[in-house]
């Protein structure tokens, strides 16, 4: 059986591949991907407890359908915002977002 | 090596070789495209650790769902397909340190803890007896976390009204 500390392992570097993307992305649909990546990190581990330290209470898996449901609101309205701006400023280049700059 | 051990290390690969495509493709739709194999890969992981309802859930709302919006504005945003300047933004290597550091320190955490501690009940071989877990997650999600459920919905409600109102076009 594939012990514990694999799977949060791969948790951490897929987490940490999200954290670069969302530091390092120019564009601003790139950084919202990284930040599922980050999500689906975080459901990852989540998952792999529940399994390992309390397999009979489901309350990992529970707070990671929690976490699924909001990631896609945070993406619609995500994305809305991204269309809207886009609409605006014709472009998706997080670094031309300057219009409140002084 | 087990069979089991076989299939964690290639949804591994699949999983982690998919997620540094994602952060550096050069095209956004290739980066889409990638994610879903992440997602994908995910969803095994799910299957692996038991949690038969997650992994389909995986797949019909991130890979049916989140993503298919997310072509959906890919599509709608005209941005050339190959941009012509740098993906990444100035502060790449200051990230890719925060990053690495990150990775390292959690690593080390991970490495350092001994997680099947006496405070913490020993994993029984539930992974050997599979159980469909559909049935106790609706239970729990109606009875103990039935408060966090019904906010849950009306956050739905929300994102729904904000997704609305944030596209639509001005009245001339």
């Amino acid at each position: 059986m594939v012990p514990l500390t694999h799977y949060l392992a791969v948790s951490i570097v897929l987490f940490g591949i999200g954290l670069f993307g969302v530091l390092a992305r120019r564009n601003v649909l790139g950084v919202l991907m990284s930040i599922e990546l980050m999500f689906n990190a975080a459901n990852l581990n989540l998952v792999a407890f529940n399994h390992f330290l309390s397999p009979y209470r489901l309350w990992g898996q529970a707070f990671t359908i929690f976490v699924v449901t909001l990631a896609a609101a945070e993406a619609v309205v995500g994305l809305a915002l991204v269309l809207a701006i886009y609409r605006h400023m014709q472009t998706v280049n997080l670094d031309r977002f300057n219009l409140l700059k002084g | 090596m087990t069979l089991q051990q076989g299939v964690f290390d290639g949804f591994a690969v699949l999983t982690l070789g998919s997620a540094l495509l994602v952060v550096t493709q050069r095209q956004i739709l290739h980066c889409a495209l990638w994610l879903i194999a992440t997602l994908g890969a995910i969803a095994g992981f799910y299957v692996l650790l038991g949690a038969d309802f997650l992994a389909a859930a995986q797949v019909l709302l991130y890979i049916g769902g989140v993503m298919v919006i997310m072509l959906f504005v890919i599509m709608l945003s005209h941005v050339p397909l190959v941009p012509q300047e740098s993906v990444k933004n100035a502060q790449w290597l200051p990230a890719l340190l925060a990053c690495g550091l990150t990775v390292i320190g959690f690593g080390w955490t991970i490495g350092r803890v001994s997680w099947y501690g006496q405070e913490l009940p020993i994993a029984t071989n539930r992974g050997e007896i599979f159980e469909p877990t559909t049935a106790s997650l609706g239970q729990l999600l109606l009875t103990e976390l039935a408060l966090p459920f019904e906010l849950v919905s009306l956050v739905l409600v929300a994102a729904l009204v904000g997704a609305v109102f944030f596209t639509r076009r001005p009245e001339s």
